[in-house]
């Protein structure tokens, strides 16, 4: 379980996060949603430590990681995997190697072990043909998914995923949501998704959590934000030009 | 050896960037006034980075000179009258050539380099300017007049940090350290020399450089070490041959 | 006049910002160092990688120092008839100072500027992070093996560098100064000494540190796109050549 208490961030005179609060359960797919700039990606780098809050408290399985040093994250990290918006794979390593690099470090597997483990995750997200290739020698929507297989290498309980559909076509973005979905229904991973792709939003998440002005402005089912009323959640769900929502 | 083959290929580049940038400096000059100021910054940029390297280097230079000359003379009375003409006309422009490559060289790459992958370079071209007449030549003729100035200041600054090392070592009186007699006219010719042809080949090495980056910030990235790399070894290089031409000059083995 | 004194003090502090970080920088490494998890895989990747760079560049360079080394001092032996001596002072010179201050400056051009390069283009696309996010540290990743390599190969490079200018040395004296090379040679061996040689290895293992971890720091503290990576590059080389000039200054006082 995941909790956020009353989260502020600004960079400089931005305040981007300004008291959010929100609780993820076990074994739920949950999605944060807003338009651009809502410090989605923000709210969630915050639990890998990639940012830490200017106050508030985050409870990550009981345990408060507010005042966790870098060296206290990476115990965290093993627990709970994240896969940037930009798949941000190795660019001077193979495909192969990629997904191999953590099983190298962590699990104390030789380099060719470890190319070997990496192969068969590889294969669980169908990218098996093109281990050897390099990330800038394939498209957006296979870079994706071998950074998902790499973000699996550990086991984790807790997926974090920013924007994973985001400039993808509409096939390779079908394809990661049923990743994700199988994920959760397969091995009860956790699943926190940013994301603005309605049509994932719609078909994947168990829950929906809304970024309005650096607070959450609903949090519920994907029925009860279909029949909300809240103007901003209809702005965003008809996708209205016109609308409470400065563009 | 496709280093070799690499080295001529980035050296037939240049020359050609050289060519076409006398051509567009016969056909138009740039303003006096943007030569100047661009001359400024070039220098400005460098200076404090010329004076500090140039200034440890002429301790150096003293120091170990010194200090062996105490050794085996045990007398340091003819240190500065023996340095000076090694910094005038070698020394000095080489490592003030070789700052220049490293300051200005990846300067005028990283600037150019990120104009091209940002297509702010087909952005000009479709004004009408060419790279060569807006980017490269008021920059090349920045160098010819900032590099030799650099030279002056930074054999200056080697100088007079070798009389201060001098003194402070070996309590060489400073009378006897500020002796031009060894130094000659050839030597300032052979050092103001090597200065201006750093200066107009540094930028047009750069230049090159940047104008062939390739693949965002990975290509600004490459342009800027090839840059630095190429300008070097042709301070290097250069300084060699103008070094061995006035050592011909000057009457070869039998001056 | 103030505006430049404001501009003066701006620079002063900016100086000392840098010098500041690089400062923590290099305690951050040391203290990783102190429990090294070394990659022993991406180790000698990057010994491979920094050899195949750098070997040429430098091979090319110290036969042109050498040669350099020679054509400036020539005119001195010529007046003085000191022929006998050319193989010493050449050695000694070159050992010293030349051989391991250009070797410096090269290497710092070559492996720290694309060092630099490719650090500073991984932070911007984010993959130091997705490191950091997978439990790696990048400073034991990235940085320690790079640190090891460059130290290892500039010691190396220093020999093997001092060996190639010894032929271009040799050479030039016979071809501009008709110094024979046996003449050459012997003064070489009866007057070079073993500190001559270390002090220059001494020096060039300095200079190797000093480099690796000046293009690791800008590498990984770069800000902003392309552009930002072209001043990491920039910073690096000019942070090297001003530490391998001071560290020169100082290891040949302290060496006395």
């Amino acid at each position: 379980m995941i909790e956020f208490e009353d989260i502020h961030k600004a960079f400089g005179a931005q305040k981007v996060l300004d008291g959010v609060s929100l609780t993820v359960s076990q074994g739920r797919i949950v999605y944060i949603i807003g338009k651009s700039g809502a410090g989605k990606s923000v709210l969630v780098k915050h639990l890998v430590g990639l940012v830490r809050q200017d106050s508030g408290r985050i409870r990550f399985e009981g345990e408060d990681i507010t005042h966790f040093t870098e060296r206290d994250f990476f115990g965290l990290r093993r627990r709970c995997a994240m896969v940037f918006q930009h798949s941000t794979l190795f660019d001077s390593m193979t495909l192969v190697e990629n997904v191999a690099l953590p099983i190298r470090r962590h699990l104390g597997a030789t380099q060719r072990e470890a190319l070997e483990q990496a192969r068969e995750k590889l294969a669980l997200v169908d990218m098996a043909a093109l281990s050897d290739r390099l990330p800038a020698e394939v498209g957006d929507g296979l870079r994706k998914r071998v950074a998902i297989a790499r973000a699996l290498t550990l086991t984790p309980r807790y997926m974090v995923f920013d924007e994973p559909t985001t400039g993808l076509d509409p096939v390779n973005a079908v394809r990661v949501d049923r990743l994700i979905r199988d994920l959760s229904d397969r091995t009860g991973v956790t699943s926190v998704v940013v994301s603005h792709d309605l049509r994932s939003i719609f078909g994947v998440a168990d829950r929906i959590v809304m970024l309005y002005q650096g607070r959450v402005l609903l949090d519920g089912t994907p029925a009860e934000f279909r029949t909300s009323h809240d103007p901003v959640v209809r702005q965003f769900v008809t996708g209205a030009v016109e609308g409470p929502m400065a563009l | 050896m496709s280093a070799l083959r690499f080295a001529w290929d980035e050296a037939r580049g240049v020359a050609r960037l050289l060519a076409d940038t006398a051509q567009a400096l016969l056909r138009a000059r740039p303003p006096a006034a943007v030569v100047w100021a661009q001359a400024f910054d070039v220098g400005n940029r460098s200076v404090f980075f010329i004076l500090v390297t140039l200034g440890f280097l002429g301790a150096i230079l003293n120091f170990q000179t010194g200090f062996q000359a105490q050794r085996i003379f045990g007398d340091t009375s003819l240190i500065g009258a023996a340095t000076l003409p090694i910094l005038v006309r070698q020394l000095g422009p080489t490592l003030v050539g070789l700052m220049v490559a490293i300051r200005v060289g990846t300067g005028i790459a990283a600037e150019i380099g990120s104009m091209v992958v940002t297509e702010q370079v087909d952005a000009l071209r479709m004004c009408g300017a060419g790279p060569v007449d807006y980017l490269v030549k008021p920059r090349v003729l920045a160098g010819l007049i900032a590099v030799p100035a650099l030279w002056v200041i930074g054999t200056g600054a080697a100088w007079m940090a070798g009389l201060w090392v001098t003194h402070l070592a070996f309590q060489t009186n400073p009378a006897t350290y500020v002796n031009l007699d060894l130094t000659r006219g050839a030597d300032v010719a052979e050092g103001l020399f090597k200065a201006v042809v750093f200066g107009i080949l540094i930028p047009v090495i750069a230049a090159h450089s940047g104008l062939q980056a390739r693949g965002g910030s990975e290509g600004v990235g490459r342009a800027t070490t090839q840059a630095v790399v190429s300008a070097s070894l042709a301070v290097i290089v250069l300084d060699l041959l103008i070094g061995a031409v006035a050592f011909g000059l000057r009457g070869g083995a039998g001056a | 006049m103030s505006d430049a004194v404001a501009r003066l003090g701006a620079g002063a502090i900016a100086l000392a910002e840098t010098v500041g970080a690089l400062a923590l920088f290099t305690t951050r490494v040391a203290r990783a160092a102190l429990r090294p998890r070394l990659d022993r895989f991406e180790t000698w990747r990057m010994l491979y990688r920094v050899g195949v760079e750098s070997l040429p560049i430098v091979a090319t360079t110290a036969i042109f120092a050498g040669a350099i080394a020679v054509v400036q001092t020539g005119a001195n032996v010529v007046k003085f008839r000191a022929y006998e001596v050319v193989g010493w002072a050449f050695g000694f010179s070159v050992f010293r100072e030349i051989g391991p201050l250009l070797v410096g400056l090269m290497f710092s051009g070559r492996v720290g500027a694309n060092n630099a390069a490719q650090l500073s283009t991984m932070q911007v696309t984010e993959q130091v992070d997705a490191l950091r996010a997978l439990a790696i540290d990048p400073i034991e990743y990235l940085v320690l093996p790079r640190v090891l390599s460059m130290v290892l190969m500039m010691t190396t490079l220093a020999v093997i560098g001092n060996a190639f200018a010894m032929v271009g040395g040799i050479a030039t004296s016979w071809a501009m100064l008709g110094v024979d090379p046996w003449v050459f040679w012997n003064s070489f061996t009866e007057y070079v000494t073993l500190t001559d040689f270390a002090n220059g290895v001494i020096k060039a293992a300095a200079f190797g540190l000093a480099i690796s971890l000046v293009s690791c720091h800008f590498g990984l503290a770069v800000r902003g796109g392309a552009l930002g990576v072209g001043r990491a590059v920039n910073s690096s080389v000019v942070a090297s050549a001003i530490s391998i000039f001071v560290l020169d200054y100082f290891i040949t006082w302290i060496l006395k």
